[in-house]
């Protein structure tokens, strides 16, 4: 299985993993949530049932209490004879029935209860009966009582009037109510004979209602303990379910809880376990990428390295051959002399190639942007290959349409470069036929134009099949072709990223022994003719002027060196040569040159930084002395950085003589042109010079940090106080080494602050041990070397109160 | 910057953890080793180097005590940029540090301070990279082999 397959099976896996986790996490906890909502309700609708008052045991106290008041009406009524007093009892009565009915409806479901109310109910109706038998019974018993009223009022009439008997009283009214009298004292009789038959069944009949009344509170409160013992187990029965229930649902949320938290571990514990995996495969990732970049780095310099290795030995044969060539040999050597000329300049090109694709591989190739002439570029094309072209019995031609503009703003070198690949590779495959190139236009904007360039030969042509693959790397349409033509098949590949790089485009079209078209199309904006490079030209001679220059080469090769010397010594140029950038440095500290050639590379330190440095910290400057860079390699990318450091011109290797010196006479005549950049202002903020000291060198040093200064200038204060004094001693005991130690140990310091008297003393000292001469003066040295200290020391000292 | 005599240590702000490339001062003068100590740091503090690496300033105005570190082991000799006054005092020159480094194998590049260009004749030294004399140049000088020697160490290009 591959690997990327692997990863993204183990990748899914843990997504799955986490995914599963995750699900069983959310079925767990809605599991949880539902256990704990359902118990919980339970517990609270079993809370609020209890707290509902028992309906039961309030209908059994109302109808106690409307039987009380039933009872009480009747009583009252008994008493009082007053209808209005027994109206409620009809009322309360009428309830109680409807209430019996209402509790037994409640009590349906228990079967005890249920005969209970139905016994309760028996004894109300019989309550009921009873009460209304009594009320039946006191209302006969008004007419007895009517009746007694009214034979009370008879027997007071007789005693008022004739002081008679009750009978006589009645009687004596009239004849015929005696009679009348009679028979209502009999029925007066029965009545009261009634009467007292009525009171006794009235007697018996209450007394049943009493009994029956306490038969129904009794069992009213049989009836109430025993549902209140009920309603009591009830609640226990119902408490021991809540607690049961309670514990069931803790139970359930530990379980969960433990579960979720053993889930969410093992969540975190993978998920940590994938983020550290993650992290050691961006560790490594990162590591790959930086040894990537480094591995990219180390092919750029190896390439850099290579190019210049090779080209500078061949730069020195070309260079050499050219020499060789000016001067009569026999006519054998002169051809070997061209054959090696042309095969080196073969190899530069070669190598051009080859650096060029490397960098444009590694998008290093950076564009230059200057206004530039297109007709000499076409002529110049035309010249480099007219020979060839003629060689191969080829007619070359080119030409320019006239909407052209005649100056654009680009890159001129690579457009001569996509132009030298096209005509070479079309001479190279053309025999016997002709070559054209021409350059046409077309207007975008106001500014803006589209180059389009055409290349056509009658040559060989290529094979429709391998057009494809034409402006690949290291490709040539046939194997063959590199044998019979050579190559490196990198031209068309170099010329394709060069058009893409310009953001152009290139097409070709091409059929076997038919030839080719090539067609490119770069986008340009046009140019200024007053912004043109101005066209040296080319010396005949060597200028007077030029043989008194002194010339500071500084080049590690020396054939190089040695090309220099050859070429500046024909032309009675006086010049001196150095290995590496720190003679060259130790060198302009003691004389000055009116012209320097430096080369980039160097061992050591480069052209560049002992340029940066002559410019910077030696402060010379370019208009006083400048310098030519030069190398194996083009310098179109780093062109700024080099002008930064302080180059004034370049110089490619190999360059011909005429080259070199139309470069001195181009420096030379610009060079009073050169504004005065590194004159006058020195960097230094505070300089302090007084004869005796000099403190510039110190303040450029310690740029704005005033306290350095003063630390320094209290050092050498204290160190040269206490050397002094330990020389004297030294001269006491005659240890002379260890006074030319202590001598030597000082000068440094006293230069650099400017005590130059001071320096010589101790200088003279030091000589005067080492050479085993005269030691007796050294003793009034030491002495002289204290005045003056003493002397530059009181400066110093002023100095330092300044800057407090 | 704190600046004591003997032993200044001065390191770049990175963590412990970090390879560590020592730059040496052996300059017997205060003054000069100060000031050159002062420079190099400058260049120290200027120079950001990728995160494995730091570099850390040390200063011996007694090159006894730099030998018996070095002895001793509790300086480390290798990646190391030293930049050595010829003459030491206390009957040591730098030939003696030169010998001293040779035998311990030290991969260290040496940079050879004189007060006098023609030291570098006389002496007959072979084992040292760079030659300074000690005038107003040198402090430049010495910063700039520093950065040499660290571009060429890491196959860097250091701006500035």
């Amino acid at each position: 299985m591959n690997d990327p397959l692997k990863k993204s099976i183990k990748k899914n896996s843990i997504q799955v993993k986490i995914g599963f986790l995750m699900i069983v996490a959310v079925i767990l906890l809605s599991a949880a949530c539902y256990v704990a909502y359902r118990n919980l309700s339970s517990i609270v609708s079993s809370i609020q049932t209890d707290v509902k008052p028992d309906l039961k045991l309030l209908s059994i106290r109302e109808i106690s209490m409307d039987l009380e008041k039933a009872e009480n009406c009747v009583r009252i009524y008994t008493i009082t004879r007053n209808r209005s007093d027994i109206r409620p009892y009809y009322k309360i009565i009428s309830n109680i029935d409807e209430k019996v009915s209402k509790l037994r409806y409640e009590c349906m479901n228990d079967s005890v209860l249920l005969q209970q109310t139905d016994n309760i109910s028996k004894l109300i109706e019989d309550n009921i009966v009873t009460w209304n038998e009594l009320l039946v019974l006191n209302k006969d018993d008004i007419v007895v009582e009517y009746m007694r009223t009214l034979s009370d009022q008879l027997d007071s009439v007789s005693e008022t009037t004739q002081k008679k008997g009750i009978l006589k009283r009645v009687f004596s009214r009239s004849q015929d109510g005696l009679l009348q009298d009679q028979v209502i004292i009999n029925d007066l009789n029965n009545l009261v004979q009634q009467d007292s038959l009525t009171k006794d069944e009235l007697k018996a009949k209450e007394s049943r209602l009493a009994r029956n009344s306490n038969e129904i509170q009794e069992k009213f409160y049989d009836l109430i303990t025993k549902m209140e013992n009920e309603v009591t187990e009830l609640n226990i029965a119902k408490a021991s379910a809540a607690t049961r229930l309670a514990d069931k649902t803790y139970l359930w949320l530990v379980t969960f809880t433990i579960s979720g938290g053993l889930l969410a571990i093992l969540v975190l514990f993978i998920i940590i376990r994938y983020v550290r995996k993650a992290y050691s495969y961006q560790v490594a990732l990162e590591n790959s990428k930086d040894e990537a970049e480094k591995l990219a780095r180390t092919k750029e310099l190896f390439m850099a390295n290579m190019s210049h290795e090779i080209r500078t030995p061949v730069t020195a044969i070309s260079g050499f051959t050219d020499q060789l060539l000016h001067e009569s040999f026999n006519e054998n050597v002169n051809r070997s002399l061209k054959i090696i000329k042309s095969s080196s300049d073969h190899l530069l090109k070669i190598i051009d190639d080859i650096l060029d694709f490397s960098k444009l591989q590694n998008d290093k190739l950076s564009l230059e942007k200057v206004h530039f002439s297109i007709t000499p570029i076409l002529e110049d094309v035309q010249a480099l290959f007219g020979k060839q072209a003629e060689q191969n019995n080829t007619r070359l031609s080119h030409s320019l349409s006239p909407e052209t503009p005649p100056v654009l703003l680009g890159d001129p070198y690579r457009l001569k470069q996509i132009m030298i690949n096209l005509v070479s590779n079309s001479v190279k495959f053309t025999k016997n036929g002709s070559v054209h190139f021409s350059v046409s236009s077309i207007r975008k904007k106001a500014e803006e134009i589209d180059l389009i360039m055409e290349f056509n030969d009658t040559g060989i042509g290529i094979d429709e099949s391998k057009l494809k693959v034409i402006f690949e790397d290291f490709t040539q349409a046939e194997m063959s072709t590199t044998r019979k033509y050579g190559g490196t098949g990198l031209g068309l590949s170099i010329v394709r990223k060069l058009v893409e790089l310009q953001h152009g485009t290139i097409d070709i079209k091409s059929r076997k022994n038919h030839g080719t078209e090539i067609s490119c199309r770069i986008p340009y904006l046009t140019g200024d003719e007053k912004h043109l490079k101005k066209e040296t030209i080319h010396p005949v001679s060597i200028p007077e002027e030029i043989s008194r220059l002194r010339i500071l080469i500084v080049d590690d090769e020396e054939y190089n060196r040695l090309l220099f010397r050859k070429i500046l010594d024909r032309w009675k140029i006086s010049c001196q040569e150095v290995i590496n950038g720190m003679d060259a440095l130790e060198v302009l500290k003691e004389e000055r040159f009116d012209l320097l050639f430096m080369d980039i590379r160097m061992p050591g330190i480069d052209g560049v930084k002992t340029t940066q440095f002559i410019r910077n910290e030696m402060k010379i400057p370019e208009s006083s002395m400048p310098v030519v860079f030069i190398s194996a390699t083009s310098i179109n990318e780093e062109w700024q950085k080099y002008r930064k450091a302080g180059m004034t011109a370049f110089l490619q290797k190999p360059f011909t003589e005429e080259e070199l010196l139309t470069t001195i006479i181009a420096v030379i005549e610009d060079k009073t042109h050169i504004v005065m950049a590194y004159s006058g202002d020195t960097g230094i903020s505070k300089p302090v010079s007084a004869g005796k000291i000099n403190l510039n060198n110190l303040y450029h040093i310690a740029g704005d940090d005033e306290k350095f200064v003063r630390q320094m200038l209290l050092s050498f204060n204290n160190t040269t106080r206490k050397g002094l004094e330990e020389m004297k001693e030294a001269v006491i005991s005659a240890q002379w080494e260890s006074l030319a130690d202590l001598s030597h140990k000082m000068m440094s310091p006293c230069k650099h602050i400017g005590a130059i008297v001071l320096y010589e003393l101790l200088s003279k000292i030091e000589k005067c041990i080492r050479n085993n001469s005269d030691t007796g003066s050294v003793q009034t040295l030491i002495s002289e070397s204290l005045r003056e200290f003493e002397s530059v020391s009181e400066i110093l000292n002023e100095h330092i109160s300044k800057m407090n | 910057m704190a600046h004591c005599w003997n032993d200044i240590r001065v390191t770049s702000n990175l963590s412990d953890m970090k390879k560590t490339i020592n730059v040496l001062v052996i300059e017997a003068n205060e003054y000069y080793n100060n000031l050159l100590s002062n420079a190099l740091q400058q260049s120290i503090n200027s120079i950001l180097l990728n995160g494995e690496y730091r570099l850390i300033l040390h200063s011996f105005t007694n090159a006894a005590d730099y030998i018996r570190k070095i002895k001793s082991q509790e300086l480390e000799c290798n990646d190391a940029i030293v930049f050595l006054d010829y003459y030491l005092g206390d009957g040591i020159n730098a030939a003696h540090i030169i010998r001293l480094l040779k035998e311990q194998t030290c991969d260290t590049m040496v940079v050879l301070l004189s007060q006098s260009r023609t030291v570098r004749e006389k002496s007959n030294l072979s084992h040292y990279d760079y030659f300074v004399v000690k005038d107003s140049l040198a402090p430049a000088l010495c910063s700039l082999y520093l950065r040499q020697f660290i571009e060429n160490k890491f196959s860097v290009t250091l701006d500035g």
